[in-house]
């Protein structure tokens, strides 16, 4: 069943003095299933964030549908986007985004708190995620008194206390060591078997790897995607490797 | 040359690249130039002297100076620290970039210069510029018309020039140390490093509900106004410790109870608002209390200063109902009638036409007063109460109507005391009060029937003031109370007319030896009191001109360090507003993007914004309210017994003060969401 449909996805930045234009997404279509775990690829200022931002409904398209269930997310009220948005949707970002005058439990429980969910719920729910995270032990800490890796992981669930349709990641093995970026991705993936769609958007190629299907993109449109079939993370790692190759050399585009 | 040049023009792009912070700091800093220079002025000025009373100008202006220079390093190094912690970062990254530390060193340098030497600028220019009108208005306040001496006071812009001088000398160590002993990741790092969630300090916060406790159980419990002035001050150190205290250890210990309660905490709308106080609070408490403790100083001095202005007239109006006023202590039988009609003679002869005239003697007696019972004290110690005896006589002649008392009967007049009572008794012997009086009579012409358990009675002849008085001083030799006496007379003329007359009275009393005794040089013996008879006397002209210079110098110099610290608290409160808004803002963006609407999360601003912005006005209102009782005495001290005047002007003070805190606080909350948004 599909979960998120994306249509003539189009996103054009007026800055504001001058008015200068920058297109940032030109024409972006792709559909996220069930269950997937997808991750979208490109380089630096491709758009990713800018693709990401319109998903999670923190930024409006100039043009373009984005359906969430059916639900198009783009013609949602400002009043009602919010909690939409907290019901559905799970983020992890690369910088963490925790608050710094909250504790990891707090922090995790924050979706909820802003849900108005009861406080005996809550410590229920919170239990087997952060049993599951390996962060138990850690839930009274601050921030800044834990590790990159611990941070991301609070994020993580964070994500998934409200148990949501779709977990979005923005680069979120950006600011971690290589054991802290192999834990996370182990993880992902385990979410991910569970039942959990993600998607994830990522320059990295072995973050790309862990995933069900990577999405190319250029110049703002979708170039090119890759089904991971019966293919092993290093297969599909070559793989990417390779495709990235002929975009940068400029090959024939086939999504 | 070009190397030279480099560094001042760095600093100027930095200062200017910076205005968001700069420009509050230049402005204190030649407001607080401006206003010490004004002060400067006024007190050096020469046309001042012919203001009769120019003394407690010139004194109140030197003590205004001392506090604007205290209160002018304490701000404005204050600011600058704050600066540079602002500035770290930017410092750090030219370290990293190549510049050493001496190279830092001379931009600041020409930082401190560059702000230094402007603000001097500005700031005499606008002394200069301002200086005639606060003179003009000073010479309002005291009503004393004085032609300016001059325009520009250069002894004032050389003492301006040394003490900011020094101040930004001060300031510059400050910031050059400041350099030296930090490294470039620490200074790069400081801006970002998490904030430690804020230690719990039961104990302080215990010690600052004490001590608070403290001074209002002093300001209430007070009684004399002259132990109100002592107290005083322990109660406002006291009230000092107790604010900082409880801002700091209290504010975070009340949070912590609240956020441990978890049902309570894991609430929507408490949840944000006790986690981001709890850190608002480590941050801002010192910043708070001191916005406290500034608000409460310019409530106090403006409305003390304003209320004893304003009260001064009726005050005049009691000490000095007469024009002239002869007071005698120890005057034989009837030296009071023959110098009223001497009095009436000299008037006559020298052409001016009496309007009003009076005299009466009365008795002071000292007492003990225990339980509603006048006794005789056993010694000096006991005394706790001043009698003033009246004759019937005497009073009705003051009333102008007969009077007529019993053997057994009085009239009674207590400040404080209830008029429930039918009977007293004094030095052993019961007496029916006839009737209370008003309490007008307290003003009485010479009389002033003040404080704790001082009462007037008014009894039916001499054998009765006879009883008093050998009753009371059965016992103590160390102070006696005396017969004493006043003549009053009035005439019609100009003020210089009635000095004129005053100056013929003096002349004949105290010169001239064909008149009557010479009170004033020798003490003459007598048959009643201590044996020593005194005169004194008084125009009321001549106080009134003093009293005005006095007050009006007095409430000009509450205006100028009310508006001194006002400047301050906004200057803080500006700065507050700043920092908040950089760390708010990524809060912000962080809480929108778990899933809280922007509305949600510009209430959940405002509503924190506000508390941490009225929490130190409410304060300020609650001292003042126990501060209160305190100043009533002490404004008794002065001679002020106006209740109702005092509370309008203490109110108005503080809606005034409100007012103004409501501007700048919208004012600085409209920077503050800029930089939020
Ligand atoms: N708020 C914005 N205003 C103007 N241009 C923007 C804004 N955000 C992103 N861009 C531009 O859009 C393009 C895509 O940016 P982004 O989505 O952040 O790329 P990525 O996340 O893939 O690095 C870039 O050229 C960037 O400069
Ligand atoms: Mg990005």
């Amino acid at each position: 069943m599909t979960i998120l449909e994306v249509r003539n996805l189009k996103k054009i930045y007026t800055t504001r003095f001058g008015g200068n234009k920058v297109q940032a997404l030109s024409d972006v279509n792709f559909t996220v299933e069930e269950g997937e775990y997808v991750s979208i690829m490109g380089e630096s200022g491709s758009g990713k964030t800018t693709l990401l931002n319109i998903l999670a409904a923190l930024d409006k398209p100039t043009s373009g549908e984005v359906l969430l269930r059916d639900v198009d997310i783009t013609t949602i009220r400002d009043s009602q986007i919010s909690a939409f948005r907290r019901d559905n949707l799970g983020f992890v970002f690369q910088d963490f985004n925790l608050l710094d005058t909250f504790s990891l439990q707090d922090n995790i429980l924050l979706p909820l708190v802003l849900a108005g969910v009861h406080y005996a719920e809550m410590s229920s729910r919170l239990k087997p995620i952060a049993e599951r995270l390996g962060i138990s032990a850690i839930l009274k800490k601050y921030p800044y008194e834990v590790s990159g890796g611990e941070k991301q992981r609070a994020a993580v669930a964070r994500a998934l206390i409200t148990s949501p349709q779709l977990i979005l990641a923005d680069e979120p093995t950006g600011s971690l060591d290589s054991r802290a970026t192999d834990a996370l991705l182990r993880l992902f993936a385990e979410i991910n078997r569970e039942g959990q769609t993600i998607l994830m958007v990522t320059h990295s190629v072995k973050a790309a790897s862990h995933a069900n299907r990577v999405l190319f993109i250029k110049d703002g449109e979708v170039f090119h995607q890759l089904y991971r079939g019966m293919m092993s993370d290093e297969e599909l790692y070559q793989k990417i490797t390779d495709t990235l190759t002929i975009i940068a050399t400029g090959g024939e585009r086939n999504a | 040359m070009r190397k030279i040049s480099f560094y001042p023009k760095l600093a100027l792009t930095n200062i200017r690249s910076n205005g968001k912070l700069y420009y509050p700091y230049l402005l204190t800093c030649t407001f607080a130039v401006a206003m010490f220079y004004i002060v400067l002025f006024i007190r050096y000025n020469e046309g001042l002297q012919s203001v009769r009373g120019a003394a407690y100008v010139e004194s109140y202006m030197a003590f205004g100076s001392v506090i604007i220079s205290i209160f002018s390093l304490v701000i404005l190094f204050y600011t600058n620290s704050f600066l540079m912690k602002r500035r770290r970062r930017e410092l750090g990254l030219y370290n990293i970039l190549g510049m050493e530390k001496r190279h830092i060193a001379s931009v600041l340098f020409f930082e401190t210069i560059l702000t230094g030497l402007g603000s001097l600028f500005l700031g005499i220019l606008t002394g200069i510029v301002f200086s005639k009108l606060v003179y003009m208005l000073l010479m309002r306040l005291i009503q004393f018309p004085v032609p300016l001496g001059m325009s520009v006071s250069f002894p004032a812009i050389l003492s301006t020039v040394t003490l900011f001088s020094v101040i930004f000398l001060v300031i510059l160590c400050y910031n050059l140390w400041h350099i030296r002993l930090s490294n470039p990741i620490d200074l790069l790092r400081s801006n970002q490093v998490g904030q430690k969630e804020p230690k719990t300090k039961a104990f302080l916060a215990l010690f600052g509900l004490l001590t608070l406790a403290g001074g209002y159980t002093l300001a209430i419990l007070v009684k004399s106004p002259l132990d109100a002035i002592l107290w005083f001050f322990i109660a406002v150190i006291l009230v000092i410790i107790g604010t900082y205290c409880l801002f700091t250890a209290g504010s975070i210990t009340l949070l912590k109870i609240l956020r441990s309660n978890k049902t309570y905490y894991y609430k929507t709308k408490h949840f944000i608002s006790i986690s981001s106080m709890l850190y608002r609070m480590k941050q801002n408490a010192v910043g708070l209390s001191n916005i406290c403790i500034l608000s409460t100083m310019v409530l106090v001095t403006v409305s003390t200063t304003a209320t004893l202005y304003a009260g001064m007239s009726s005050y005049i109006d009691a000490m000095y109902p007469y024009d002239i006023g002869l007071r005698f202590e120890g005057q034989e039988e009837d030296t009071l009638s023959s110098y009223s009609s001497f009095l009436e003679d000299l008037a006559a002869e020298k052409g001016y036409e009496v309007t009003a005239e009076t005299w009466y003697e009365y008795w002071n007696i000292s007492a003990g007063y225990e339980n509603g019972e006048v006794f005789a004290p056993s010694d000096y110690n006991t005394i706790n109460c001043y009698l003033v005896v009246l004759k019937q006589e005497e009073y009705s002649r003051y009333v102008g109507q007969d009077i007529q008392l019993d053997q057994d009967e009085i009239l009674l007049f207590i400040p404080e005391g209830n008029h429930s009572a039918n009977t007293v008794t004094l030095f052993g012997t019961e007496y029916r009060i006839q009737a209370y009086l008003e309490d007008s009579i307290s003003q009485m012409d010479g009389i002033r029937v003040s404080g704790f358990q001082s009462m007037l009675i008014v009894v039916s002849d001499d054998a009765t003031v006879e009883r008093f008085y050998q009753a009371a001083y059965q016992n103590t030799e160390t102070y006696r109370g005396n017969q004493s006496g006043y003549v009053g007379i009035s005439i019609e003329g100009s003020d210089e007319e009635k000095l004129d007359f005053y100056e013929i009275i003096c002349d004949f009393i105290y010169k001239d030896p064909n008149t009557k005794t010479d009170f004033s040089e020798i003490s003459v013996p007598n048959g009643r009191g201590n044996g020593y008879a005194t005169l004194g006397i008084h125009s009321r002209q001549m106080n009134e001109d003093e009293y005005f210079a006095m007050y009006g110098a007095f409430l000009f110099l509450g205006i100028f360090l009310g508006l001194l610290f006002l400047m301050a608290t906004i200057l803080i409160m500006y700065y507050k507003q700043i920092t908040e808004g950089y760390d708010d803002r990524e809060r912000f963006t962080i809480l929108q993007k778990v899933g809280m609407s922007p509305s949600e999360v510009r209430a959940s601003i405002r509503s924190q914004v506000l508390t941490v912005f009225f929490l130190p006005l409410t304060v300020a209102g609650i001292h003042i309210c126990f501060a209160f009782p305190m100043i009533v005495k002490i404004i008794q001290v002065f001679g002020l017994y106006d209740l109702p005047l005092f509370i309008v002007s203490t109110v108005s003070t503080f809606v005034l003060f409100a007012i103004i805190y409501l501007l700048v606080y919208t004012l600085t909350a409209r920077v503050y969401y800029k930089i939020v948004r």
